[in-house]
């Protein structure tokens, strides 16, 4: 089984193609088969800031049919050890996945035959990021230091966090009023501490069961363009937060210090870590790629 | 989102039970800084409820942990309803000063002084004590073999005197033109006598001695 890291984050622009780009060259590097997926279904550009100019189909050929293998469609990278799939071939309307492709393409993924997997996500909460975002039990959320974008990592995590919590009390067997009460009309859609009352309400003794498999999940973080002039403990006071006032557990990973010449590589369409390895940004994305492939908890695949 | 539930009060502000006062004020400013209504952190994750509460609950636990006396009754209530053993209230910090001019013996390990006492006992060891400090010039040679007599390794003394290893050789092997200048020298050979035992101004007067013959040479 892989290790599945979604990349995800509620906002736009905070960097999160380039952060699976350079995350994933970091830990092929390391040595283990490595592969980078781009779900940014419909606005995919994983491919340019690899470095790849006409990626071959990806994707769209295993949704297509084309064939029946997810891992036919890796396509080796400029890093050894590094693969790479594309979606950029996919259809106009992509972006809105039918819930059985989705389904599909989850399972395929968990099967390719990589140590590790990191997927590319897109902005936004919809189900179809949230549902690749809780692929897996350790998803990696990228903000950056500016209230638009904690604010938005905020929404994102209790997005998943709410349909993680509805995910599971719909496939276990939870009291029929909490069932019910979560399929309430869109006037009054509940929030997840409104679902944890009701459980306490109406099934008490299923709360620990709640209580455990939320603790079961985890969230890793990444500050990204860290300017010098931001709050050097930022970070872990997000961290500590988090991990009292949510069920579920949260790590932080580390500062990525702002960098101009992220961008200048960008243009060129080269890798950042190869164009400068030695700058403080290469530094920051190394030691988070070297946490990662230390210490990974749990073995990767999340609960369906 | 869960709120504090049932941490108490040390825990609310993220401090031993045994804190000071101004451990406890600082983790207080430190919590209204993470929980305030304009914080980078939480401005968006709580509501305003939810913040009231919180606040209010850092605020009680604040008021309570400030204040001697509540404190005391507090940490009484801890104990009765037996959520905390009372033994964590009585471990204190060492908050002794530390001296600025302490004697380098006494921040020597422990078991080095012992070592050396031990060894210094032995009434072999014992002569050669008097027979070094007897001479008239003492040379390099005459201290490390004093020094391997108790036993002790380089690195040891560079432990116990933070003295570079490459000096400590250096003095040990004659190597005049590589020693620091006499001021530093002296002080080096003072630890260095010190740390095993033996009269620091013999030491330092016959190696200083041995030193200019040497170099007239």
């Amino acid at each position: 089984m892989p290790k599945i890291f979604p990349i995800g984050g509620g906002k736009g622009g905070i960097g999160k193609s380039f952060i699976s780009a350079s995350l994933g060259a970091l830990i092929a590097e390391r040595g283990p088969k490595t592969a980078v997926i781009d779900l940014d279904l419909g606005t995919s550009n994983l491919h340019t800031l690899l470095g790849i100019q006409n990626p071959p189909s990806g994707i769209d050929g295993f949704l297509k049919k084309t064939t029946s293998k997810l891992a036919d469609m890796a396509v080796p990278t400029t890093t050894p050890n590094l693969f790479f799939i594309s979606s950029l071939h996919c259809s106009m309307e992509i972006a809105n996945l039918f819930y059985a492709q989705k389904v599909k393409l989850i399972g395929a993924i968990r099967n390719l035959p990589f140590e590790y997997i990191l997927l590319d996500l897109g902005a936004g909460t919809n189900y179809n990021t949230l549902d690749f975002f809780l692929t897996a039990s350790q998803g990696i959320f990228i903000c950056t230091p500016e209230p638009t974008s904690i604010e938005n990592a905020f929404r994102f995590i209790k997005a998943a966090y709410l349909r993680k919590i509805k995910r599971i009390i719909k496939t276990r067997a939870f009291n029929s009023a909490v069932k019910h009460a979560m399929a309430d009309t869109p006037q009054k859609r509940l929030q997840s501490d409104g679902i944890i009352d009701l459980v306490l309400k109406y099934d008490p003794e299923k709360e620990p069961v709640l209580r455990t498999r939320l603790g079961r999940f985890s969230f890793q973080f990444i500050l990204n363009q860290f300017r010098k002039n931001i709050d050097p403990a930022l970070g872990e006071k997000i961290e500590t937060v988090c991990n009292r006032h949510f069920y579920s557990n949260f790590r932080f990973l580390g500062n990525i210090s702002y960098d101009e010449r992220v961008v200048e590589s960008i243009f060129s369409k080269k890798l950042y870590i190869r164009k400068y390895p030695h700058t403080a940004t290469s530094a920051d994305l190394k030691k988070i790629a070297a946490a990662i492939t230390q210490n990974t908890p749990g073995g990767g695949s999340g609960t369906a | 989102m869960k709120s504090f539930g049932e941490l108490n009060h040390y825990e609310i502000l993220r401090v031993p039970p045994n804190a000071s006062l101004i451990i406890v004020k600082r983790a207080y400013r430190e919590a209204l800084d993470v929980y305030k209504e304009d914080s980078l952190v939480t401005y968006s994750l709580f509501t305003k409820g939810e913040r009231e509460d919180l606040l209010h609950t850092i605020e009680q636990a604040f008021l309570t942990l400030s204040d001697e006396k509540k404190r005391a009754a507090y940490n009484q209530m801890l104990i009765d309803t037996g959520r905390v053993d009372a033994a964590v209230f009585s471990t204190k910090h060492p908050q002794k000063p530390v001296s600025l001019f302490s004697d380098k013996n006494a921040s020597m390990p422990a078991e080095l002084a012992e070592k050396v006492k031990r060894r210094a006992s032995d009434p072999s060891v014992k002569k050669r004590i008097g027979d070094l400090l007897a001479k008239e010039m003492i040379s390099g040679a005459d201290l490390r073999g004093f020094r391997k007599a108790l036993g002790i390794e380089v690195s040891e003394i560079y432990a116990g005197t933070n003295i570079n290893m490459t000096v400590i050789k250096n003095i040990e092997n004659d190597c005049y033109e590589n020693l620091p200048a006499d001021i530093y020298l002296k002080s080096f050979l003072k630890s260095y006598a010190d740390i095993l035992g033996i009269d620091s101004h013999k030491i330092i007067a016959g190696y200083l001695r041995n030193k200019s013959q040497g170099m007239n040479l």
